[in-house]
């Protein structure tokens, strides 16, 4: 009977310990490596068709699409490798903004000229972007988001009439144009400077 | 039996317990836990960070490699860091990238243009982190080159096709990476320094 008392107690002591061990945060060992948590999209869910395969489009469509909206574009720039672009879920790409804002909050960083400006935050959700195709095993492709250059001469997202850099996504819901710097985005037919897009980067 | 309930009631209502923060796990999933990076150093004079106008940096590429055809500066102002900085924020990325994509080791190939998406991260990571401390208008000068292997290098034979480097410029000139095979060479003594055909900041 006492040998089942000290049993039972000692199961209750190793249980306590793994939910103490299970329930603590993770933190950093010392100071000096202070751990960081990056707020992340989630897994890249591409757009299907019909039969269930992904949707790819190509960078000579994404062209066309801009070339009828704006009279001043001069350029799509895309390494030629890549022959085709995987089209993200409309909901995937709004799960990507969200994490990108979080990420910039967390970061809490101010916009700067030169050091930290609207190429900046394109560039860097460009990055993350492909890293996060990259993870879902897509390692001959990019997504079709990429960022572009404005002359805009509205002001749209808060953002005042400048030459701008921001991004655009193609998701099966068609062509949209997205302000990194708050998550903002519009169609592009709406957009109020599409005339004015001058060049495009598919990387 | 009442010592044998006992425990077994505590232990179910822990499990219970259990799953709550489990829940809250769950929902954190789509998050990344990394090491913070070393603070940026750049390198100033008189208190003043070192800072170059782009298109000087544009002409003296120019002059310094005829062979160059395709330059993008994209900023106006340049700044410069400490190598030993180029080389943390260097391993912060791949060590960020490895993060993200474990497979990435098992592969018999790096993703197409793997070496342009690691030069944006690269450089963009670099710009946020000086952003962030210092109060200087300006970019960090790191981006990616293109030279044609006419010459070997290393692991890296000479066959003649165009291949892309990651390139920083440091208080000690120019630096080149070479991402597969993890080489790393000052700019002077880079085998294919005529051989240059693109540097993009």
């Amino acid at each position: 009977m006492k040998l089942i008392k000290i049993c039972n107690w000692l199961l209750s002591v190793c249980f306590l310990f793994l939910l103490i061990l299970l329930t603590v945060p993770k933190m950093g060992v010392s100071g000096e490596e202070q751990l960081l948590e990056l707020p992340m999209p989630s897994e890249f869910m591409p757009a299907v068709q019909t039969d269930g395969s992904p949707q790819y489009i190509t960078a000579e469509e994404i062209k066309n699409i801009i070339q009828q909206h704006s009279r001043e574009f001069k350029e799509l720039h895309w390494n030629k490798e890549i022959k085709r672009f995987i089209v993200p879920r409309h909901d995937w790409l709004e799960h990507l903004l969200e994490a990108y804002a979080a990420l910039l909050k967390k970061t809490n960083v101010q916009a700067k000229a030169d050091t930290w400006d609207c190429e900046n935050y394109s560039e860097l959700l460009n990055a993350l972007t492909t890293v996060r195709i990259w993870k879902a095993g897509y390692y001959d492709t990019r997504a079709t988001i990429g960022w572009m250059r404005v002359d805009a001469k509205e002001e749209w997202a808060g953002l005042p009439p400048m030459m701008h850099a921001l991004m655009f996504g193609v998701t099966e819901d068609g062509f949209f144009v997205i302000e990194p710097q708050n998550g903002e985005y519009v169609r592009l037919k709406e957009y109020p400077n599409r005339q004015f897009i001058q060049e495009a980067y598919l990387f | 039996m009442k010592h044998i309930q006992s425990p077994i009631i505590i232990m179910l209502c822990m499990m219970l317990l259990t799953l709550c923060p489990g829940h809250v796990r769950a929902q954190k999933n789509n998050s990344l836990v990394i090491k913070s990076g070393p603070p940026p150093e750049i390198i100033a004079i008189d208190g003043k960070a070192k800072l170059l106008y782009g298109e000087f940096i544009r002409r003296q590429l120019q002059k310094k490699h005829p062979t160059l055809k395709k330059i993008v500066v994209g900023d106006k102002r340049y700044m410069f860091i400490t190598e030993k900085w180029f080389m943390d924020v260097l391993h912060w990325t791949e060590n960020f990238i490895k993060q993200q994509v474990p497979e990435l080791d098992s592969l018999q190939t790096l993703p197409t243009a793997y070496e342009e998406t690691f030069a944006m991260l690269m450089s963009n990571i670099a710009n946020l982190s000086v952003a962030k401390r210092y109060n200087v208008k300006g970019s960090v000068l790191i981006g990616l080159l293109v030279a044609q292997n006419n010459e070997p290098w290393g692991e890296i034979k000479a066959d003649g096709t165009f291949r892309r480097y990651i390139i920083g410029l440091t208080e000690n000139g120019s630096i080149i990476y070479d991402i597969p095979t993890g080489q790393i060479i000052a700019g002077k003594e880079f085998s294919n320094r005529n051989y240059i055909s693109g540097i993009m900041f």
